[in-house]
């Protein structure tokens, strides 16, 4: 192995214990966030000490002295919770926090190789205040550093349970998995550990090791038996494996109390003993995950397009050398136009992450914008399992920032202020996800002053984006506030209000063909609702003709599909046209309208009925429709310019591109703007 | 026979280089443990491959100049065995 291969190795594995760092965060963050509901929850307390102690194993490891130092600290102080010591309570939660929050900071320091990083001496005084926590760390023997940072202080810093001083014998097997020693730790502690706590015999099986030519270095062969004497209780042994979940499998059994002589010899009679076993030995799950390299799913998902765009092909030679879709070719073509689909979509849900991801980021967020405002908030997290695509998911914790910092330093209201308006001196912050008509929603809730329309129209006026006297209605005013350079408040805040936050969200959201939406009462709240795909990937669509074109609509958007007569449509008035649909009618876009060509109207036999995510529907009326089918998307920026009824671009078999129509132009823009031509239509 | 000299620290880190050099040593081990302060548990099953490697094969192992500070980490580990017949310091 040359030397390359070994930093890449050792990089890698790096890389492995990063990524377990943001899982334990993450987790950690959901517990703390939730543990003023349930403070007397003790899984809760256990699950946080876990996270906390799996960050500082693995980096004693890694010799992250700075991390290991504070996460020994934050967790000796979790310990006096653990064991009862201590009660949960609010302010004790907000340290938790503040500490997470520092523990972050640290490995985000040591992500970024040699950054500095240094813990405040505030949050540790804080820390510090709790009874032992503050106790000096024994001194540690310069060759036992790693040990003592991990296991002297970790399991026994604040040992409340008074314990019988009573010998007992335990017989142990241990398994350490491969996993074990991918994040970082080792056996080594664990025998370190055990032996801390008595007398440990120890026997190691080595049946299962290969020869030297055989053996693969990283994965674990090594059984161990072994028999503890000790004077303390099973609990206390049983809490030595309790942080390695899975990775380490471990079978305690009680051999004898009152043990005077010292430990028995191995093997232990087995009939003998009494079943005490903490952990019964869990199923391997080696085959549940396996992490790949982002990147090689990114190319499959390309490739997978390509594979659609080809059969694509296949189908448009079929359609010209007009083979039938039930001939035989056409039964295996439309066979593995199933399949083809099917593995798509599979491969496309391999890049979905929870949407927890980004919330729990913003948890942070959400507290120091409170801290530097003055204000109370208190944010509620919903529907953080939503799934959405890992390359819209990157793009989207800016944007969210910022509007959740707006909403704080704009929104909320001071707790003086709330409390006179007879409101919760605590402001309320909602993060909501679902799904509606197959794309990702997105909802920002405060209930705190509303948005103020006069302000914001003379803010406008001032600032020259909107002449005085110019009529807009709530909607249009409320979206002025997404005009660069667009700011209502005076004063450049630490947090927001530099006049260049919402037209960048805007813009942010846009590349990701997300959409927003503002609905606002005065004194009661605002709620800023973000519509973002599943995937940038592909579309499920309709693809039409239109004055000899064609092009493809999404098929969410598209209620209905109806015949056009061209002698119902009827002038309503301003430029406007009327379609009866059911029992009311629809407001009329001509396909033509978008290509920017006059039509006759004689080819134009179809109507779509369309429909947004705010349930508007309008007919659009196009000449033909071709094919229902699913198209890789390709960005029209990226390959060609921003064109603006158009969100993107596909290739279709015949190696034509047809243009994605931006189905909420028709509603915005389009159907606004379209005048006078219409009426010579109908 | 040239012996193969440990590094200080046979952690994770160094199994799988730990392991290239051992397939290199043509069936007879002679490892020099003077340097050696921590055994990990992958670098000590190594050992233990070589150990049954030789056995297997009639050749020799042997570990010699142990420090005390590996006699420690492979008692810890159950791994007394592999110093039957070390050599001296």
């Amino acid at each position: 192995m040359s030397a390359t291969e070994f930093t890449d190795d050792m990089d890698a594995i790096r890389q492995i214990f990063f990524d377990e760092c943001d899982e334990q965060l993450a987790l950690l963050e959901e517990e703390l966030t939730t543990l003023s509901d349930e403070p007397e929850d003790k899984e809760k307390i256990n699950t946080i000490f876990r996270c906390v102690h799996s960050i500082k194993g693995g980096a004693a490891a890694f010799g992250m002295e700075e991390l290991v130092k504070f996460s020994h600290l934050f967790e000796s102080v979790l310990d006096l919770f653990r064991s009862g010591a201590l009660s949960v309570t609010t302010e004790s939660i907000a340290t938790f926090l503040k500490c997470k929050d520092v523990l972050c900071d640290i490995v985000a320091a040591f992500k970024n190789e040699g950054a500095a990083c240094e813990v405040g001496p505030d949050i540790v005084a804080e820390l510090e205040r709790y009874p032992h926590s503050g106790a000096p760390e024994p001194e540690p023997s310069p060759k036992d550093v790693e040990m003592d940072d991990i296991f002297g202080m970790a399991f026994a810093p604040v040992q409340i349970k008074i314990e019988a001083l009573v010998d007992q014998q335990f017989s142990i097997s241990l398994r350490v998995t491969t996993e074990f020693y991918e994040r970082g730790d080792d056996v080594r502690n664990i025998l370190i550990a055990l032996k801390e706590l008595g007398t440990l015999q120890i026997e190691v099986n080595t049946d299962a090791v290969p020869l030297i030519g055989d053996i693969s270095p990283e994965r674990s062969y090594l059984t161990w038996n072994l028999l503890l004497a000790t004077q303390k209780s099973r609990g206390d042994v049983e809490e030595i494996f309790e942080w390695s979940g899975d990775d380490l499998q471990a079978t305690v059994t009680l051999i004898a109390d009152n043990v005077t002589d010292g430990p028995a010899s191995l093997p232990v009679a087995v009939e003998e003993k009494i079943d005490l076993q903490i952990k019964k030995p869990t199923e391997r799950k080696e085959s549940a995950t396996v992490r790949v390299d982002i990147q090689r799913i990114d190319k499959l998902v390309d490739l997978i397009g390509e594979l659609v765009i080809n059969q694509g092909a296949i189908q448009s030679q079929m359609r010209r050398n007009k083979v039938h879709g039930d001939s035989v070719l056409g039964n295996v073509v439309t066979a593995q136009e199933q399949l083809i689909h099917e593995l798509q979509e599979n491969v496309i849900t391999m890049r979905a992450y929870p949407i927890k991801t980004v919330f729990q980021k913003l948890g942070r967020v959400v507290r120091e914008t409170a801290r530097l405002t003055e204000k109370q908030v208190r944010l509620v997290l919903e529907g953080e399992d939503t799934e959405v695509d890992r390359s819209i998911l990157e793009k989207l914790s800016d944007p969210l920032t910022h509007m959740l910092r707006n909403a704080i330093d704009h929104g909320i209201e001071s707790p003086q202020a709330r409390s006179l308006a007879g409101k919760d001196p605590e402001g309320l912050l909602r993060l909501r996800a679902f799904q509606r008509s197959g794309r990702i929603i997105v909802e920002i809730q405060d209930d705190g002053a509303g948005l103020d329309a006069d302000r914001i129209y003379e803010k406008a006026v001032e600032k020259k984006i909107i002449e005085r006297g110019q009529r807009l209605d709530l909607e249009e005013i409320y979206s002025l506030i997404f005009e660069p350079g667009f700011s209502t408040v005076a004063e450049v805040t630490d947090v927001s209000g530099r006049g260049v936050g919402m037209d960048v969200v805007k813009q942010s959201l846009q590349q990701i063909n997300g959409r927003i939406f503002i609905s606002s009462a005065k004194g009661k709240g605002t709620t800023f609702s973000i519509s973002l795909p599943f995937t940038l990937s592909v579309i499920e669509g309709i693809i039409f003709k239109a004055e000899g074109q064609d092009f493809v609509i999404p098929v969410n958007n598209v209620l209905e599909t109806i015949i056009f007569d061209a002698k119902k449509a009827f002038h309503v008035g301003e430029g406007k046209y009327g379609y009866p649909y059911r029992d009311g009618y629809l407001s009329v876009i001509y396909a033509s309208d978008i290509i920017g060509t006059s039509s006759d109207g004689v080819n134009q036999k179809i109507c779509f009925v369309v429909e947004n995510e705010n349930e508007e529907k309008l007919a659009f009326i196009v000449d033909k429709i071709i094919d229902h089918s699913r198209f890789v998307v390709k960005n029209l920026e990226d390959n060609y310019r921003k064109i603006a009824c158009f969100s993107t671009a596909t290739i279709l078999g015949d190696g034509n591109v047809a243009f994605i129509l931006d189905v909420e132009f028709l509603f915005g823009e389009l159907l606004k703007k379209r005048e006078g031509s219409l009426e010579e239509r109908v | 026979m040239e012996a193969l000299i440990l590094p200080e620290i046979l952690d994770t880190r160094y199994a799988v280089p730990f392991s290239e050099l051992l397939k290199k040593q043509e069936g007879a081990f002679l490892l020099d443990g003077e340097s050696v302060q921590r055994v990990g548990g992958l670098c000590f099953q190594l050992l233990v491959s070589a150990f049954a490697t030789a056995q297997t094969l009639g050749t020799s192992f042997e570990i010699r100049n142990v420090s005390d500070e590996m006699k420690e980490n492979l008692a810890l580990l159950g791994g007394d065995f592999l110093l039957k017949g070390e050599g001296t310091a």
